[in-house]
């Protein structure tokens, strides 16, 4: 397809750098407290860039005080829990009205081992409002939607347990606060992407629509921004009439793939006849149990061909209004992207 | 999707009935004969329809005779051969300028082998017009692009030898001339699909496109309306910067499927009964690319591709119809697959 024309205006908060630091305090790299830190303060304006719809704090606990504030004040505050254990343990409601009223992040310090470095979170999202919380026990909400599980999958981007990483991490957020995405990348790898959005043109009867996910792994090898990982599986989560769903990133496609998979069969390139790389919008399918169907698009992200990779801009030159990572492509501010240090 | 809503105003020839006859006449069943005739006749406007732009005649051979008129007067004209042999035979180019200026349709009483009772054909697309021809050699064009061929995969929709079969035909025509859709129906199966069209939204360097395909297998039991047939395999043929390419019609997917092979019931929150528009995807080198969407087409949920006569909307006017696992326009008739 020719060059998308974006639907929404970004802004950018790019390139934030987090240099490895090994030092273990409260159960965590220190590097790994300050790349999660970074996160909320980019995301509530604290980062370099002015957000005109940037995420309020809620509430949160800093091991030693809860309570309807911000007491992250530094990475320190982070402090790590076993979540067999009912130890002290940092947390954090974040809400963003772009996507509803009241929609809510709760990420919580917690993961399966103390040793684990910080390399684990667990995260919720919730529409009806975080409530409760103290320094030993997460808020909950009515309709909570878990997006990492400390006990299964709460790795967030930060790479494995035992070494320190140098990352960079970059935020994307509409000025409308409808779509915040964030992506972290270690040793030229994307090992964290997390998406809170609202989704386009969703079908009538899906009331407060979003969808979510916060993806990454015990390694720093495997991207989280593939083919695999969103038209192939379920990833994005979602609620609807009082039920999780999931949702497939679903794609233009032919024989057994996304049309950005299919072209060329290992010799793969773009568009023959008008050089177009990018290859098919974003759509929301479900298989979901009473949610079965096409329930939306993804704004401005759209499928890209995949042996394109990390760091290709559209167009190449001048105004770089895009950029592929990994299969993706997104929005971009005309910067260059920084992967690694 | 939302119910879609159509680009062009169409024209239909539908349920045209071809009795069984396996009288054996100029190498082929009667009923195959006629059946062949009946779809050159409905093209040029000798149906139950006046199509605004019809197709026309460029020329034909009635296998005593060739030359720049329509010698296929009535279904005793049609004289198959052998495609191996130097036998007279009849053929006929038919154009239709809605597509291109000379866009040509060349199809050729010809098969494998001569038991085979017309069940076969030759079928070539050009643009740059058919010249030539005889009793016992076919025009030839120098962009034309096969579509058919009667020695390996010449079966048209008529079913396999040996048995004369009753059927339905049924032409949709754009009232600008750039879409000729036919379907063929045996014994409650879609078992011949033709279709000529001009594509939408091609790219820019895409001059003069088109796409088309003749389908049909030797039985009467094989739907050619399938994602199988199209979406998995490139079965839409075309011609770029002089080299033959083929096309996938793609459609929206995940998890390896179509999403109307994924998710095989319509939309649980809206109903909604298509699955995807229709884009055309290549793989020839040189060509490779998605290079332009299908109008008024779209792919289906596999459940519903059996139900005879699923007519969209629900509220009666029935203006699209499933066939298989595509949706097309329809005129709010009711089909008929077998009589």
């Amino acid at each position: 397809m020719a060059d998308p024309t974006k639907d929404k205006t970004w802004e950018y908060d790019l390139n934030n750098l987090v240099i490895a630091d090994g030092a273990t305090v409260d159960g965590a790299f220190l590097s790994t407290r300050q790349r999660l830190f970074g996160i909320k303060e980019i995301l509530i304006n604290n980062g370099s860039t002015t957000f005109t719809a940037p995420w309020t704090v809620v509430s949160s606990s800093d091991s030693s005080t809860s309570g309807a504030s911000d007491l992250w004040v530094d990475e320190f505050d982070l402090v790590w829990a076993d979540d067999d254990t009912s130890n002290a343990r940092s947390w954090i409601v974040l809400r963003q009205t772009g996507i509803s009223t009241t929609f809510e992040v709760c990420i919580v310090c917690q993961e399966d081992s103390t040793s684990n470095d910080g390399k684990q979170i667990e995260v919720w999202v919730a529409q009806a409002g975080f409530t409760g919380g103290s320094t030993t026990a997460r808020p909950t909400a009515t309709d909570e939607r878990q997006l990492r599980d400390s006990t299964a999958d709460g790795y967030w981007g930060s790479g494995q347990v035992n070494t320190a990483y140098t990352s960079q991490t970059h935020v994307w957020m509409s000025s409308d606060g409808d779509c915040t995405r964030i992506v972290i990348c270690i040793g030229d790898v994307v090992t964290g992407y997390w998406a809170f959005e609202t989704p386009k043109n969703p079908t009538t009867g899906w009331t407060d629509p979003y969808f979510a996910c916060i993806e990454g792994e015990a390694n720093v090898t495997t991207s989280q921004v593939t083919y695999s990982r969103f038209l192939d599986n379920a990833t994005m989560r979602g609620r609807y009439s009082g039920a999780n769903t999931t949702m497939y990133l679903s794609s233009e496609g032919m024989v057994n793939d996304g049309i950005g998979e299919a072209t060329g069969n290992g010799t793969q390139q773009q568009n023959q006849l008008d050089n177009s790389y990018i290859a098919s919008q974003c759509g929301l399918s479900s298989t979901t149990s009473t949610f079965v169907g096409r329930h939306g698009e993804v704004f401005d992200m759209w499928w890209g061909l995949s042996f394109v990779g990390t760091g290709r801009y559209y167009p190449e030159t001048g105004t770089k209004a895009f950029v592929q990572i990994g299969d993706f492509v997104f929005p971009w501010d005309g910067s260059t992207l920084i992967r690694t240090r | 999707m939302a119910a879609p809503t159509k680009e062009k105003t169409w024209e239909y020839d539908l349920n045209n009935t071809t009795f069984a006859d396996g009288t054996f006449v100029g190498n082929a069943f009667e009923s195959t004969s006629r059946r062949l005739f009946l779809i050159k006749e409905i093209l040029i406007n000798n149906g139950s329809t006046t199509f605004t732009v019809p197709w026309t005649v460029t020329s034909s051979s009635d296998s005593s005779t060739a030359g720049a008129s329509d010698l296929w007067v009535d279904a005793g004209d049609l004289i198959w051969r052998d495609d191996d042999t130097s036998n007279v035979f009849s053929w006929i180019v038919l154009r239709q300028t809605g597509i291109s200026a000379t866009f040509e349709l060349l199809i050729t009483c010809e098969e494998d082998n001569a038991g085979n009772d017309g069940k076969q054909i030759g079928v070539w697309v050009a643009q740059a017009g058919f010249t030539g021809g005889t009793t016992t050699a076919r025009p030839t064009a120098s962009d034309e692009r096969q579509l058919r061929d009667s020695t390996s995969s010449g079966y048209w929709g008529s079913g396999p030898p040996g048995v004369a079969y009753t059927s339905q035909t049924h032409v949709w025509m754009s009232n600008d001339g750039e879409i000729t859709r036919i379907l063929i129906c045996i014994d409650g199966e879609f078992t011949g699909y033709w279709a000529f069209e001009k594509p939408k939204n091609v790219v820019t360097p895409w001059t003069n496109p088109y796409f088309a395909t003749v389908q049909g297998d030797s039985d009467v039991v094989t739907s050619q309306l399938t994602y199988s047939k199209y979406y998995d395999s490139a079965n839409m043929a075309s011609r770029f910067s002089g080299i033959d390419t083929s096309l996938y019609m793609s459609g929206e997917g995940f998890a390896s499927q179509a999403a109307g092979e994924a998710v095989v019931d319509p939309n649980q929150l809206t109903d909604d009964f298509a699955a995807s528009a229709i884009g055309l995807h290549s793989l020839t080198s040189n060509f490779r690319g998605r290079q332009g969407e299908v109008a008024d087409l779209w792919w289906g949920y596999t459940d519903t591709a059996n139900r005879v006569g699923l007519y969209f909307p629900a509220d009666g006017s029935k203006t699209f119809i499933q066939i298989g696992h595509l949706i097309f326009p329809w005129d709010g008739s009711t089909i008929l697959k077998v009589v």
